[in-house]
């Protein structure tokens, strides 16, 4: 197998530290970068990512992709970037979605389009920015017209558009990848929420008609596509989704949670969900405002994600299983048990 | 080429809707006594109240007075407490008594249970084990192998008896766990 030169950019978060770790692993060379304030991190989930990266990869170099300056003095004679820095977070403001996920993505472009010999530019997206589920683009393809329905959303798609564009202008070859709920050992926000749940809460339930579907894919699947991805010609200025073939709804997430957890799962009489979900919000406005404003710290409800409940999010992985890609695995069960793992052994849920 | 099915795991069974359990207690075949006696099978029950109520893991173990000689002879059994903890976890003993005793053969012997006659009947009400009031004494579980060659996964169907109606409660799986301690 041939081996090459490799630029992870957030290379030291929870999916950074992984394609570190498939790289290293695979023989390749690392050149890992992130912001210093996460290779500072003291957190324990966060400081096991940096760990990871610092044990993995050849280099690990400090840099502020905001910053053209920083972003030059990267080192770019490599065959693949791997772009995963991104402030992921639906909670962040607009402005800082923006000068770290588009303007970041812009000053990296800017550079390797001077450099020019990048083999190909392997961007992060997202699978949200599709938007709420629609019947006449259920499952959603590739070919579905991203309708963004947050900032987050919002920015992803611009990274999205403003690498498209240099690709256009000048030829940099590019492979997009659209991920849904990734999971896996050493995440610290997002899909390990299912696992907080189970750890701290003492009985799970659910009302009977909230039995909408959940897109999953484990960050090693993400990882090892987006490197198999990388060398393929017919992935060349393409997108993909990175989804598993696994169809689980809320209730069957809820009940494996409920088993690997031993706690007790009910099911409870069907709910007025749109009803809640407006109660949801107006309580997280209320929240919003003490947390923010008058405590000045970050609120605990997310209305992006209040507003993404029960809606039935279903993805086709058919252009991606059209390229021969494996999945290490089609259906969550056995990583989230690995995943569960490896938290109760950290006890990183108690920390 | 027919197109072979990937055979379910003990969690993927723990989770499986009704009917898909359903469509196994018809197709499942019926174990062989032999397979059974002299072992402890840890068992879950997948109705969710019986997480609620404390008793949704659990151990039945099966015993032999004499020596079989048969697939089909007739075995005695009893059910046993365990902490409930997760599925993936190991099942352990909580140290109470041995309790809900019960006896078992062919379905396709009884007059009166035998709704699934591929199956075995563990029968509550033919152990004189069970005091007269205990309520354990209504329950009537059928027992089939999930899949011809592993002689280790087995999926029950518990019923509870009230005079002649039979009443569904819930499936368990059941899988060897240890010898009768």
């Amino acid at each position: 197998m041939p081996k090459f030169k490799c630029l992870v950019t957030g290379a030291c978060g929870f999916i950074g530290s992984h394609m570190v770790e498939l790289l290293a692993e695979n023989g390749h060379e690392v050149i890992a970068t992130d912001v210093q304030s996460t290779i500072n991190a003291q957190e324990p989930i966060k400081k096991e990512c940096v760990l990871t990266t610092q044990k993995m990869a050849q280099k690990l170099i400090p840099c502020d992709i905001t910053s053209q300056k920083e972003v030059e003095k990267l080192p770019l004679d490599v065959d693949y970037v791997f772009h995963i820095a991104s402030v992921f977070s639906y909670a962040a403001p607009w402005e800082i979605l923006y000068r770290v996920n588009v303007q970041g993505t812009t000053n990296l472009l800017e550079a390797i389009r001077k450099t020019q010999g990048v083999k190909r530019f392997v961007l992060w997206g997202a699978g949200g920015v599709y938007g709420e589920p629609k019947p006449e683009y259920t499952p959603f393809t590739e070919e579905t017209p991203p309708d963004p329905p947050n900032n987050y959303q919002r920015a992803k798609w611009f990274q999205e558009f403003t690498t498209m564009l240099y690709s256009k202008k000048y030829g940099i070859k590019y492979t997009i990848l659209r991920p849904t709920t990734v999971y896996g050992i050493r995440q610290f926000y997002g899909g390990v929420d299912f696992l907080r749940t189970g750890h701290k809460a003492g009985m799970l339930g659910l009302p009977s008609n909230m039995n909408t579907h959940v897109p999953f894919v484990h960050v090693k699947d993400v990882c090892n596509m987006a490197l198999y991805l990388a060398q393929k010609p017919e992935a060349e200025n393409e997108i993909f989704n990175s989804n598993d073939d696994s169809r689980m709804t809320m209730i069957d997430v809820m009940r494996f949670i409920a088993a690997i957890y031993g706690k007790p799962f009910m099911l409870l009489p069907p709910m007025p969900m749109s009803a809640i979900k407006d109660i949801l919000l107006f309580i997280a406005d209320i929240e919003g405002y003490i947390t923010q404003k008058v405590l000045k710290k970050k609120g605990l409800l997310e209305k992006d994600q209040i507003g993404m409940m029960n809606l039935d999010f279903l993805y086709s992985n058919d252009k991606l299983k059209a390229t021969g890609y494996k999945f290490l695995y089609p259906d969550p069960k056995e990583g989230l048990i690995e995943a569960m793992k490896w938290y109760e052994e950290g006890r990183y849920f108690d920390k | 080429m027919k197109h072979k099915e990937k055979k379910m795991t003990y969690i993927e069974l723990a989770l499986s809707s009704n009917e898909k359990l359903e469509a196994i207690m018809n197709t499942g075949t019926m174990p062989d006594v032999r397979d059974l006696a002299g072992w402890e099978f840890k068992g879950y029950n997948t109705f969710d109240l019986t997480g609620v109520l404390g008793f949704r893991k659990f151990k039945k173990g099966f015993i032999a007075d004499t020596e079989l000689k048969s697939a089909t002879d007739r075995i005695k059994g009893y059910n046993l407490k365990v902490v409930q903890n997760g599925i993936i976890e190991d099942w352990i003993d909580t140290g109470a008594p041995r309790y809900a005793f019960y006896e078992v053969y062919p379905a396709s012997q009884d007059p009166v249970e035998n709704k699934y006659p591929n199956a075995l009947i563990i029968n509550y009400g033919a152990s004189d084990k069970n005091p007269i009031y205990d309520p354990a004494r209504f329950l009537r579980d059928y027992l089939v192998q999930v899949y011809p060659d592993n002689k280790d996964l087995f999926l029950g169907k518990a019923y509870v008896a009230l005079g002649s109606a039979r009443i569904f409660v819930s499936f368990f799986i059941l899988e060897r766990n240890n010898k009768n301690s």
